[in-house]
């Protein structure tokens, strides 16, 4: 996986109160610095869902029904501090479009997302490129946790 | 009034909670519900009920061939399963699971009997 953890990340537990307050921080960062974000998904009820959980962390979100039209997005030069791929979609799946995104040069967070099981498939998706992977459903909870383990990505 | 219905809502979710229609992700959905929302659940759930509805007649086109393709109805119910999860409708899902494994003994009967009744029941609430 393509982490960029610094070894001076501090060791806080998961569920303390220091860990409790970078939740706040991840939370102001975002709407301060109106991030973006692009929901990748085939399914209009999973876009939706998606959708609101990060808008509801104060993202500003964009959508698209399968890969190739990330590639596309992308290609015209629009960027996204986070992108949240789904795995299994028509015309351009998300491992394929994961690996375009990393070729072209593309840095965002992409966060893959699958009800997919299989260890051979999810191994697949996240050699393509994610930065972290999250198992359907996705919660608030799961979504913090991720953007925490990733913070200095967005907190440069 | 108003009281009232919020009770009688808040009533019946918590009766799909005890029959296990629904599980712990629907308390997700509600709480991205707000002022700035106010509908949200109800629209997702609509949206789910019309997305649904629409696998619904194709799972239905494929079980009425003669020889099913199963691999096709897979791809269907991985998009059912995966909506249902987010939405915590757990008996849809649940249904989509138990599909999966007669698919793979492509028990066309066991589809059926098992997990299309289910489905129907729980698309209908």
């Amino acid at each position: 996986m393509n982490k960029d953890i610094s070894s001076s990340r501090p060791s806080t537990s998961r569920f303390s109160t220091s860990r409790n307050v970078m939740k706040e921080d991840i939370e102001n960062f975002v709407r301060k610095n109106r991030l973006t974000a692009l929901v990748v998904d085939d399914n209009c009820v999973n876009r939706a869902y998606h959708k609101a959980l990060l808008n509801n962390l104060g993202f500003e979100c964009q959508e698209v029904g399968n890969g190739q039209d990330a590639v596309a997005l992308c290609r015209d030069k629009a960027f996204f501090d986070v992108i949240l791929m789904d795995l299994e979609m028509p015309i351009m799946d998300g491992s394929e479009a994961t690996r375009m995104l990393r070729e072209m040069g593309v840095r965002s967070i992409v966060i893959g997302v699958t009800s997919h099981t299989e260890e051979w498939e999810i191994r697949e998706f996240i050699e393509a490129g994610l930065d972290e992977f999250q198992q359907k459903p996705l919660t608030r909870e799961k979504l913090i946790s991720v953007l925490y383990e990733l913070y200095e990505r967005l907190f440069p | 009034m108003a009281e009232r219905c919020r009770q009688m809502l808040k009533s019946f979710v918590q009766s799909l909670y005890d029959e296990g229609m629904l599980d712990l992700q629907f308390a997700q959905l509600q709480a991205l519900q707000d002022a700035s929302n106010p509908s949200f659940v109800a629209d997702v759930i609509k949206l789910f009920c019309q997305d649904t509805e629409k696998i619904i007649m194709e799972l239905n086109k494929y079980l009425s061939e003669r020889v099913v393709d199963f691999q096709g109805m897979d791809s269907y119910v991985h998009q059912l399963k995966g909506s249902s999860s987010s939405i915590g409708a757990q008996l849809i899902k649940t249904a989509c699971n138990e599909f999966r494994q007669a698919c793979d003994s492509n028990c066309r009967k066991g589809w059926k009997k098992v997990s299309f009744p289910m489905v129907l029941e729980g698309h209908s609430v």
